[in-house]
Order: structure tokens, then sequence, then C-alpha cells
């Protein structure tokens, strides 16, 4: 039995593909729109899926929707009639589009699938709830038999937080927090004070968080004015946003700018400005509630839930930071996180849900986050004749050789193998590879390569069984999601130095991805998650003894993660990347005539 | 243009060449003639057809913004005088026990 799951309309639109309860394959559609963060609906996902079953639309048993419109219709309108007359400008930008479209979802997801596929009918069309969706995600992939369910976002249809206990023959919802009291919602008004991008720059603030300096008085100070001006924290976790200093519920806006910035004594930061100190110092506190405010409440899961498995979803749940802090409490035996647990998981956990509403789950142990489109040789090959570059075809064994020595000589590797990854993160299939114990790579790659900020950390593909040699307390961590200290590290900077200088005075094995505050988002990979990265490690260690390669997402800044061979390589000429390797084939900057790289190009800001 | 709308205007300048001989009304004239230059313009009649789209689309867009402007005065204002925000003193959880998800329904 098919079932096909789809999420969007907001962002991060996706179509995940299941069989008897199996997730066979799912895809995001900016990967193939090469539109980051992407809403529209998933045509090229679907259209992906059943080729690459070799399936048509009569196939398909049931489909199913992420989130239940009519719901976010009534919050859409509750909310307007709460917060009038403020809420004018909200009200007349959301509904033209709710009464055209979104209002009628039946009609609209079916003639867009019929632009798939004419066999599709809207008879087959189910909806789930958008918490329900995130929760199932979670816990219908994981290798737990019963858990608690945790999801924290910006907001679903009314639910901005959901504890629901999953049993292997069903669920039991515990409680939520509603609309418009949200930890997603607080931490994007903090994003946006500090000029990133809501819905794409919220890992950006994390990433700034440790440039802050804890005891410094103005951390403290912004720490004191968040928990006693923009919210009020409940002993079990719940918030009550203060809604003088937002805008979402009123004009589109997230905050209220003069409010803001009269309460910190700061200028809210525009795009591309300078960062300054004080805004590392906000970052910091504004981390530093989102973990008290979410420790919370995971104390508070712990008291109300029977299970001592936890599954946690959400865009929160990518704060890999606060993973960690929830990892050491130890309140619950078990974590464990889908690796996409933002939007588009929800496609994933409309798809399963549906399933064990009739069925029973019996643990998922061989769960593979790599379930998307894969290139033959042949098309590999195809691509290199049309873009005319010159390669060589290695063996696996010269592949790896080749290319681990290139590494310990701090060349830049774009790698490109297998099936697209799920989820924001690189997990070794679509990557940009270098050398962790250069001191100049962080920066190097950041400037020269991704063209994105220079604060920016870079995390580490490591061997698993070497793990804990190098990161305190890690054993594994194969999607990226929770930040461990580096062992023998130290920072002797001063703080009054600008960020790069603080970066350059970290002292480590593997500076590049030693972050400031010596911690580092880690990736475990062992033969059966990924043979190819493996090896290659393997090969990369027999150079520098170091079993460990930086490994960050094959893009640039602004554009989604590469998917194609043709992606890779125009993403390849247009960065100063040394190799690129797609497949078993080579291909070195160095050989490639000066005519033939895209020398200028422009970037969105992301 | 497409191969409809195209026969559509070779009918369309028949009937008007056989009106003007049959009748000589001097009207039928001037549509021949704006209906000829439709059909030899097609790049700019193109333009001119997709801009009148486009005012009309504002125009309608327009229209809607004054409805749900007055719907927002006469109906959204109104109801929440009958509309108390919530206020939380020691948690704002709320309790939803008994919720099952019904996959069928849109709500």
């Amino acid at each position: 039995m098919y079932i096909l799951g789809i999420s969007a309309y907001f962002h991060d639109s996706a179509a995940a593909l299941i069989k008897d309860g199996v997730l066979l394959a799912a895809a995001q559609e900016e990967r193939f729109t090469r539109i980051k963060n992407d809403s529209a609906f998933p045509i090229n996902a679907v259209r992906f899926l059943l080729e690459d079953e070799y399936i048509n639309a009569s196939h398909i048993e049931k489909i199913i929707f992420y989130d239940k419109p009519w719901l976010k219709f009534e919050r859409i309108l509750e909310s307007s009639i709460a917060f009038a007359p403020y809420s004018l400008k909200n009200f007349l930008m959301s509904m033209p589009i709710w009464l055209s479209t979104k209002l009628n979802a039946r009609k609209q997801i079916t003639n867009n699938l019929i632009d798939v596929d004419p066999k599709f009918k809207d008879t087959k069309l189910l909806f789930s709830e958008h918490h329900f969706s995130h929760a199932a995600s979670s816990f219908y992939t994981s290798p737990f038999t019963d858990a608690c369910s945790i999801t924290i976002d910006g907001v679903g249809e009314w639910a901005t937080t959901s504890i629901i206990d999953f049993k292997s023959d069903g669920y039991n919802y515990i409680s939520e927090i509603h609309y418009p009291h949200s930890i997603g919602l607080l931490y994007s008004a903090f994003t946006c004070f500090c000029g990133f991008r809501v819905n794409s720059g919220e890992y950006k603030l994390m990433g700034l968080a440790p440039y802050g300096i804890k005891d410094d008085k103005e951390t403290v100070v912004f720490i004191n004015q968040i928990k006693d001006n923009l919210l009020t924290i409940f002993e079990d976790g719940s918030i009550q946003l203060n809604l003088e200093y937002f805008s979402f519920y009123k004009n589109g806006n997230t905050i209220n700018e003069a409010k803001f910035q009269k309460l910190f004594s700061l200028k809210s930061r525009r795009e591309e400005e300078e960062i300054s100190q004080s805004y590392a110092n906000f970052a910091l506190a504004a981390q530093v509630v989102t973990e008290e405010i979410i420790i919370k409440i995971i104390q508070h899961a712990s008291s109300v839930s029977k299970s001592k498995n936890l599954c946690l979803s959400g865009g929160v749940a990518l704060n890999c930071v606060a993973n960690s802090k929830i990892q050491s409490l130890n309140l619950f035996e078990n974590i464990w996180i889908h690796p996409s647990p933002g939007d588009a998981g929800g496609a994933v956990g409309a798809a399963l849900a549906v399933y064990y509403s009739n069925h029973k789950y019996l643990s998922c142990l061989n769960f593979t986050p790599y379930l998307g489109p894969s290139y033959s040789d042949k098309n590999i090959l195809a691509e290199l004749n049309t873009y005319g570059l010159p390669f060589k075809k290695y063996t696996d064994t010269d592949l790896f050789h080749f290319c681990g020595k290139k590494l310990s000589q701090s060349n830049i590797v774009g790698w490109f193998q297998g099936k697209l990854e799920w989820g924001p993160r690189s997990l070794g299939n679509r990557s940009i590879l270098a050398n962790p114990c250069d001191q100049e790579m962080q920066l190097k790659l950041n400037l020269k390569i991704k063209f994105r900020e220079g604060f920016r950390p870079f995390a580490p593909v490591v061997i698993e069984e070497d793990a804990h040699k190098y990161f305190q307390k890690c054993t594994f961590s194969p999607y990226m999601q929770y930040t461990y200290q580096v062992m023998d590290a130290s920072s002797k900077s001063s703080t009054n130095t600008g960020f790069k200088n603080r970066l350059k005075s970290i002292k480590s094995k593997t500076p590049a991805i030693t972050h400031l505050d010596l911690s580092a988002r880690v990736q475990t990979v062992n033969a059966s998650q990924n043979d190819r990265l493996y090896k290659l490690i393997k090969a990369f260690e027999t150079h520098t003894q170091i079993p460990m390669l930086i490994n960050t997402s094959f893009n640039v800044r602004g554009e989604p993660i590469v998917c194609s061979p043709k992606d890779a390589i125009e993403c390849f000429l247009s960065t100063n990347m040394d190799i690129l390797v797609l497949g078993n084939f080579i291909i070195e900057r160095c050989e490639i005539p000066t005519e033939k790289l895209i020398s200028k190009r422009d970037f969105l800001l992301d | 243009m497409n191969k409809s709308n195209n026969l559509a205007l070779k009918v369309l300048l028949i009937s008007l060449a056989h009106f003007w001989f049959s009748y000589q009304h001097r009207e039928i004239i001037f549509i021949f003639i704006g209906v000829f230059l439709i059909f030899a313009l097609p790049k700019i009649s193109g333009y001119i057809d997709s801009s009148i789209e486009e005012v009309v689309k504002k125009i309608g867009f327009l229209l809607l913004q004054i409805i749900l402007f007055i719907i927002y005065f006469i109906v959204i204002i109104p109801t929440k005088l009958f509309h108390r925000n919530k206020s939380y003193t020691a948690s704002s959880y709320i309790s939803v026990k008994s919720k099952k998800i019904d996959f069928g329904k849109l709500w």
C-alpha cells in the first residue's frame, strides 16, 4: 500500500512516499527548483517519487496533506478578532489568498497533483494536523515502541508546542501551548532583531551566540530584559508572550521594532550590516532564555509522560545547542530526532501517521536519511560532456586514496555520491569536505567557497568509533543534531579583539571545526551508514592521523544543497573549490580552462 | 495566439467583411480595421491583452480589499466586544487529552 505525504504552501515544501509503513523516498522541492525554502506545491518532488518507484498515481492508495487548512483559517480569523483593530493589515493581507485558493485546499492540492499525473483523484486525499505530522515523523522513524513526543515550532494550526505520548498501537495527547504564545516565534523575533531572515536565519543566530560574552554586563542585562519584559516563563516551561513587543499578529512583521530597540537600547540590525559585539551578546541571551524554556518543557514532559524515550520535532529541534543540553539532563534514557524535524519532515510524518493509525508500529531500526534522487555514471558523464570539462575516472580504492591525500594537503573537495540527503544537513552525499586541522580553513571556506558571513562555524564528520577520543561524551550523532565539547581545546583570546582574531586564537588539534565556545556540531559516521564517506575519512586518517573531516553542505550562500550533477558542476565552477568528485569521476580545478570557470555570480542573501 | 483564437479572428474578419458589403454601415469598417490590426500585430495585441488583464486583476483585488475592509469594520471589530483574550497565571498549557485526529476532515 503506497501513501504519499505532502507538505506545502508555507515554507520548505516536500513530498514523501511510504509503502506498507516503510519510508521509501522523500525530497524537498527546493532541491529541484533551486529556490531556497521553496513553498510551492512539490510537483517536482512528487514526480521524482513516482519515477523512483516506477509507479503512477493509480498505485497510490492515500494522499495526505501535513496540516488542516480550515483549522489554520480558523486561527487566522480568530486572531483577527482577538487583536482587532490592530489586526487589520494582517486580515487584508491574508484573506485574499485564503479565499482564492487555500480555503479550497482539496481542489488546490488535487489540481496540483493532476499536473503531475492526471490519474490523481481527490477522493484519496486526507489531512493530518501540523504538530501531529511533526510528532509522527519523529516517532514513526524512531527505534522505540513507545515515546514521549515533544514538538516545538512557530505555529501549526493552533499549537505552538505539543506533548504527545506515543505507543506502538496508538497515541495520547497530553497538552499543548496555543498561538500566539510560541517559542518558535520568540526565537524568530530574536533572529529578526539581529538582522537575519525569519524561517531561514535562525541557525545563524545560534551560530552567533558563542561569540557573546557570558559574564558581560550587557549579556546579563539582555537576559533579564527578555525574561522581565518579553515573556512570562512558567515553572512547567509554558510561556506567555507580552504581545506589546511583537507584531506577527498585526502586520506580518515579526517584532515591534521601536519597542525592542527601546527595551534593549540597541538598534535593530539590518541585513548585511556589520555584526557588533552587542548583537553577539544579544544572540547569547536569546539562546540562554530559549534553552531555559526548553529544559523546563522537557522536565515537565518527563513528569507527565510514562515513557523513558523522547522524540523531538518541530523547527526548534534544529537547535543543536539546546538538544545537547537536553541530552545532558538525562531525564529520558533515549532521544530521537528525525533528520528533518522542520516543516518538510511533516510530509513523512503525515504519511506514516495515517498508515500507523491502522497498524501496529514495531520500531524502525534501519532508518536512513539518504532518501532523495541519485544519478548513474551515465548521467554524470553526459553532464560532464555537456560542460566540456576534463575529468578522470578512478576505481574506488584509487579514489579514496587520491581524495584522502588531496584533503590532507588542504584542498577543498566537492563530494557528490549516491542518494541526496533528506533534511537540512548534508550528511556526506552532497558535501563540501575539507581538512579540519588547517587553522585558516574556517575563514577560507566561509569567504571563498560559501561566500557567507565569516563568523559561521563548520561541522566535523568523524568516524563513529573514534568520536569519543575527540569530543567529550560523543558516541553516536549521525544527523548533526548535537554539539559536543572538543577535547584538549582552548582559547586565549581577548574579548576585545574582532571575531576573526578570536577564531584564530583557538588552540585545538582541529581548529577549523572548533567553535569559539570550544564546541562542535558533530556528525558520526560508520561503514553501514555511509560506506564511501567512511572509507574516505579512513584514507584521510592515514595521512593525518585524524579520523575526521569538515563536512559542510554542497551549496553557496542563498542556494539549496545541490541535487543533480549539473547543480554540483555549476556550484564547483563558480566557487574556489579545488576538486569535484561526482561518483568515481574527478575534476580538478587546476585542469579546467579559465574560460570555463564562472567568475561572476550573484548570490541571494539567506 | 493559439489556433482556435486564430480561427475565431479569421471568422470574425470574414463575417465583418460580409456585413460591410451587405449593409455598408460605417462602424463595421472600424471594427474590421481593429480586428485586422489585432490579427496582424500579435505582439502588440498580446501586450495590450495582458495589460488589460493586469488592470482588471488590480481592480478586482482593490474591490476585494474594500469588501474585506467593510467586513472588518462591521463584523470583526464588533465581534471583538464578545471576545476575551486568555490570560494565564500558572501555566499556558491546554489539556487536550481526548484529542484524536480525523484524517478525513479539513478541520
